[in-house]
């Protein structure tokens, strides 16, 4: 579905992403891990048309779209729920969402999903009217999850969805990723949570430096011993 | 007298609130715009033009002054809506000094009744006497001016609750997050640009009629400075922000006679004071939904 070849992006004369190439298959969880500074949301940013790539080939659906403009990339179907930057505070919630599905079109259509984001979010129904400023880091992280099911992606891209979440909320949106997967959208996933990234995804790619140093079976790739020193230290076997 | 003084000070205010609602709705896409005086003047000059020398009726020269001021805009917002914050600021205030240099040189005139007619340079441009010449008299135009600001305040508070109001506030909160949401930023920001060009244009049109004389030095810095500040005083929250702002400067401070000599320094002091406590202005985002809320109550209530 979504396939990188030989990405670079610079930002002058710092190399953030050097030679990244990964792929994503139709219904999978992948997962992209790294530390800070590592070159995932570079890379996130260049699939989205965020960032310009400086060399390499990003395709979808069998489709060039490296140089392409956001908006333009969002309607063929990639949508990313950023980092940090998640919903439009001034707003209500249900206008989050309803802004999320400006480009599915027909009004009947959109309530239908909106009805079905709910059952999905059912924290979100009873604080419909209320501004996006009154949410909790949490439920502002789950709003823009159901904004980004809003757009009918066939990509959703989450960046780090956990970072600067309470353990619980976290867990909370860890638990509805398998299950917006199971509604049929094809996930990507860059995290630093590495356990839990690779408790839900399918497959994981581990970048360092601008680079993939590694890549696998997320079940593979939890036992490997560079991933187990590295970032899961004494995590393992607590 | 008296009554002539309050229509002009009434008038006055229906007039500034277009501009002021012209910033505004930058202001909502989160630029600042330090150039809307100058698409009052054009209107201006415009409406003046075609009323005067060409001796169009009354409401096809504010069409006519209106719709050159949404193309002026068109022609500003090209090139500028890519830049961001600070830029963009500096670029508006250019075009409306460049604006306000050509009105300095610019002369066209024709013979009229053995009289010449027509912008002069500098020197501004005169006779400007359609609505008298139809034995409009002040009071009626005073509800000319409010019937237009009323269309025009419709119109915004129609905006809002519509899908392009939110888009227009999305981008002021945060472009790249709008641009990701699938939407054309630029293209977006291009049309708020327009609309705010044609809403500057319809108070410049009005204006030119009621003055009947315009010139170059009006149009200055400090017209498209307060047209800023209403929206910042009064609130960003809703259309009805930046009137308050108008109402509060021209009808409050004007009016206090023991402060007359001494307005721009409380007016100013009133806009640093806001910044600072309340930076999004009296009806902010905050009070407009905690107002909604409160009317949704009483409408139940009474229900």
């Amino acid at each position: 579905m979504l396939e990188i070849r030989d990405l670079h992006v610079s930002y002058g004369k710092v190399r953030a992403v050097q030679g990244v190439s990964l792929e994503v298959g139709e219904g999978e969880i992948v997962t992209l891990i790294g530390a800070n500074g590592a070159g995932k949301s570079s890379t996130m940013h260049a699939v989205c048309g965020i960032e310009q790539p400086s060399g390499g080939q990003i395709r979808f659906l069998g489709q060039a779209i490296a140089r392409m403009p956001p908006h333009r990339i969002m309607r063929r179907g990639i949508v990313q729920v950023p980092e940090g930057r998640l919903i439009f505070g001034g707003l209500t919630v249900a206008q989050n969402l309803l802004l999320g599905a400006h480009n599915v079109g027909g009004r009947a259509r959109t309530e239908a999903d909106i009805q079905r984001v709910l059952e999905l979010f059912p924290m979100l129904r009873d604080r419909l009217d209320k501004p996006g400023a009154a949410l909790s880091g949490g439920q502002a992280q789950l709003l823009a999850l159901a904004r980004g099911l809003m757009a009918r992606p066939k990509l959703l891209i989450l960046d780090e969805p956990s970072l600067g979440l309470a353990p619980i909320a976290a867990r909370d949106v860890f638990a509805l990723i398998p299950r917006l997967r199971d509604a049929g959208v094809t996930i990507l996933l860059v995290e630093q949570n590495v356990r839990q990234a690779l408790a839900i995804a399918d497959r994981g790619y581990v970048l360092e430096s601008g680079r993939i140093i590694l890549d696998g079976g997320a079940a593979e790739l939890a036992e490997h011993e560079l991933l187990v020193s590295a970032y899961l230290g004494l995590q393992r076997g607590e | 007298m008296d009554d002539i003084y309050l229509v002009t000070v009434v008038s006055n205010i229906g007039m500034i609130s277009f501009i002021a609602l012209s910033a505004y709705l930058l202001l909502v896409v989160g630029e600042i715009s330090f150039g809307q005086q100058a698409f009052f003047a054009v209107s201006a000059y415009g409406s003046g033009i075609a009323t005067a020398m060409w001796g169009w009726p009354i409401w096809l020269g504010l069409l006519w002054g209106a719709l050159l001021a949404g193309a002026a805009a068109l022609v500003v917002a090209i090139p500028t809506v890519r830049l961001r914050g600070l830029y963009f600021s500096v670029a508006t205030l250019a075009f409306a000094e460049m604006v306000r240099l050509i009105f300095e040189i610019f002369t066209y005139q024709v013979e009229i009744d053995g009289e010449l007619v027509g912008p002069d340079g500098s020197d501004g441009f005169r006779d400007i006497r359609a609505i008298y010449d139809s034995n409009v008299s002040a009071f009626e135009y005073m509800l000319i001016i409010y019937g237009l600001l009323a269309v025009v305040l419709i119109g915004f508070l129609i905006l809002e609750r519509s899908r392009l109001g939110a888009i227009f506030r999305m981008i002021g909160e945060d472009p790249m997050l709008t641009e990701m949401q699938g939407l054309n930023v630029t293209v977006y920001k291009i049309l708020a640009v327009v609309m705010a060009g044609v809403v500057a244009g319809i108070g410049g049109a009005l204006y030119a009629h009621l003055a009947t004389y315009v010139e170059p030095k009006i149009f200055n810095v400090m017209l498209g400075v307060h047209a800023l500040a209403y929206g910042l005083i009064g609130g960003l929250g809703t259309a009805f922000g930046p009137l308050i702002g108008v109402a509060i400067d021209i009808g409050l401070l004007e009016s206090i006679r023991a402060i007359s000599g001494y307005r721009m320094i409380v007016f100013g002091g009133l806009v640093a004071l806001l910044l600072i406590v309340r930076p999004r202005g009296l009806l902010d985002e905050a009070a407009v939904h905690w107002l909604r809320g409160r009317w949704r109550e009483l409408r139940r209530a009474t229900h």
